[in-house]
């Protein structure tokens, strides 16, 4: 499944500790060249901070950060050259304009001075940042903040970005150009971006990491996650002339039937969700149990896993097995 | 060198953009002359000299808190941190930024010697030391002020603890009424930062004097250094 060859980043066994909180928990994982890996997972699951370890704000209590084959805390200057790091609060500084920041980026990342002016009219383009390039930061919106947080992590052409939550707090159409731009970049950079939003993750990685409590859920593509815990069949059905509870009740009641939910019932008409277990067909059963009843089956419909569930379900399980 | 010097300029950018650098600098100056003027009896810079250091010890803390405070709380220590930057770099940078801004205030109290120079005859010696003087001493608070900021990611609080321990700095020799003995009197006394100023402004460079202060920037940068990278343990 994993191909060894030069991996861009690699993450071995990353542990970080506050004091007795444990924020993140023996996390591994590596990126090829060219990748795009997605983290996921609900807030406070740690992204942040394996971030902030990857782009060496933090150092981890244990465990490795190579980027490049390099490890970030034996070469840390070089190594962060290599690296451009949108953070999950744009560290802009308000006073400036958006030009004169930029300029500050780059010469701190080491830009040479011939270089400068060049990188900085071609980010400035790539970004579509014109319009406000002599405005002051501090007058811009929340999206025009986003994306000179972005142009700062893009100034010194660096290989790998590390994006926190490129896309909070924008308004959808800004969701379309940030997932567009990284589309973009992801031709030449290697790219670990974060989120929350699954959709968001689906629309731009090869990859994706689930992360719940610190610890690692899931590695995989898109598609092995889904299939992964397939054979587990959600079924939506409904029927008419029948009371919520009866009908509750009565699918509870079948064999081969792990849980069932309500979904609506709107006058005299029960929507109900209905998970099969293990391999079960259990669409006939259901069939047999609306003509015992007397119920008239309005829907029978086959719900694929998205990719929420598989992730509602990952980071359910994980807290199960804690319990 | 060239990393120390981008962000000693954007530090720089920053205190002479917001109004608080020229609000500083007119208050400082004001009050600097209303005094000096009120006590002048001779044509020498020693009223003006003691006026600003005094002045100093309550401004000082309103002009460094920020340098680190601010960052911390933007969340713009991010940026710093994973750039290609070391510490070292960070501190000195924002440190000289800081002497610059005193430097701009302690050229435009340069108009007090003009004046003694166009009415009087002073003695040169006293006033070239005591400026040498004024910037290490001033130097000194600056460092402690820095280290101050970077404690915590609000500036009130960090102006405050700064206030406070410039205020012990100067009052330590005090201390001799608590804990007796010769050699802790000397101890104190060689560690208030007073008590070092006196000699320039008599016109006397004693390089004991110079090196206490010199130490003593020194230790409060290094302890600013210490303090950042401890922060991300």
């Amino acid at each position: 499944m994993l191909n060894w060859g030069e991996a861009m980043i690699e993450v071995k066994n990353v542990s970080k500790r506050y004091g007795s909180l444990r924020a993140v928990t023996d996390v591994s994982f590596r990126l090829e060249k060219g990748e795009v890996l997605g983290l996921l997972g609900p807030n406070g699951a740690g992204k942040t901070t394996l971030m902030r370890i990857m782009t060496g704000y933090l150092p981890a209590s244990e465990g490795v950060v190579t980027i490049d084959g390099r490890n970030i805390n034996e070469a840390p200057l070089a190594v962060k050259k290599q690296i451009g790091y949108l953070p999950e609060n744009p560290p802009l500084y308000g006073d400036m304009s958006v030009k004169s920041y930029l300029q500050f980026t780059a010469e701190i990342k080491g830009v040479p001075r011939s270089q400068r002016k060049e990188r900085i009219s071609s980010v400035i383009e790539m970004i579509s940042l014109e319009t406000v390039a002599p405005r002051l930061i501090e007058n811009l919106s929340k999206g025009y903040r986003q994306r000179v947080g972005l142009a700062q992590a893009l100034i010194h052409n660096p290989d790998v970005l590390v994006l926190d939550e490129p896309t909070v707090g924008l308004d959808p159409h800004q969701i379309i150009e940030i997932r567009n731009l990284i589309k973009n970049l992801a031709k030449e950079h290697t790219i670990i971006l974060s989120s929350h939003i699954l959709p968001e993750v689906s629309a731009t990685c090869d990859r994706v990491v689930i992360l719940n409590e610190g610890k690692v859920v899931a590695v995989d593509t898109q598609q092995d996650l889904s299939s992964r815990i397939q054979g587990e069949e959600l079924l939506t059905v409904e029927f008419q002339d029948a009371g919520e509870e009866d009908v509750i009740s009565a699918l509870n009641g079948m064999g081969n039937v792990a849980k069932s939910t309500l979904l609506q019932s709107v006058g005299g008409s029960v929507k109900a969700s209905v998970s099969s277990s293990r391999g079960k067909d259990i669409r006939a059963d259901l069939f047999r149990l609306a003509v015992d009843r007397g119920w008239t089956m309005l829907e029978l419909s086959h719900q694929g896993l998205s990719l929420e569930d598989v992730f509602l379900k990952l980071t359910c399980e994980e807290a199960q097995i804690d319990e | 060198m060239s990393k120390t010097y981008f962000i000693f300029k954007r530090e720089l950018k920053s205190l002479f953009v917001s109004p608080l650098a020229y609000v500083m600098i007119a208050v400082f100056l004001g009050l600097n002359s209303f005094f000096y003027v009120s006590f002048l009896q001779e044509a020498s810079m020693r009223g003006a000299f003691g006026m600003m250091s005094m002045l100093l010890i309550f401004l000082m803390p309103l002009i460094t808190m920020r340098t680190f405070a601010e960052e911390l709380k933007s969340g713009t220590d991010e940026l710093l941190m994973t750039s290609p930057l070391r510490l070292t770099h960070i501190v000195a940078g924002k440190y000289l930024a800081v002497l610059a801004l005193l430097l701009t205030i302690f050229l435009l109290t340069g108009q007090y010697v003009f004046i003694l120079v166009k009415y009087g005859s002073p003695d040169w010696g006293p006033i070239i030391t005591g400026y040498i003087g004024l910037i290490l001493f001033s130097g000194a608070l600056a460092s402690l002020g820095v280290f101050c900021s970077s404690l915590t990611r609000n500036q009130m609080v960090a102006a405050v603890i700064s206030l406070g321990a410039g205020l012990f700095i100067i009052g330590i020799e005090l201390l001799t009424g608590v804990i007796h003995g010769e050699l802790a009197a000397r101890v104190l006394e060689t560690l208030g930062i007073i008590n070092h100023y006196a000699d320039f402004d008599k016109g006397v460079i004693d390089s004991t004097h110079v090196i206490y202060y010199l130490a003593f920037i020194f230790l409060f940068l290094f302890l600013t250094v210490r303090r950042l990278d401890a922060r991300r343990w």
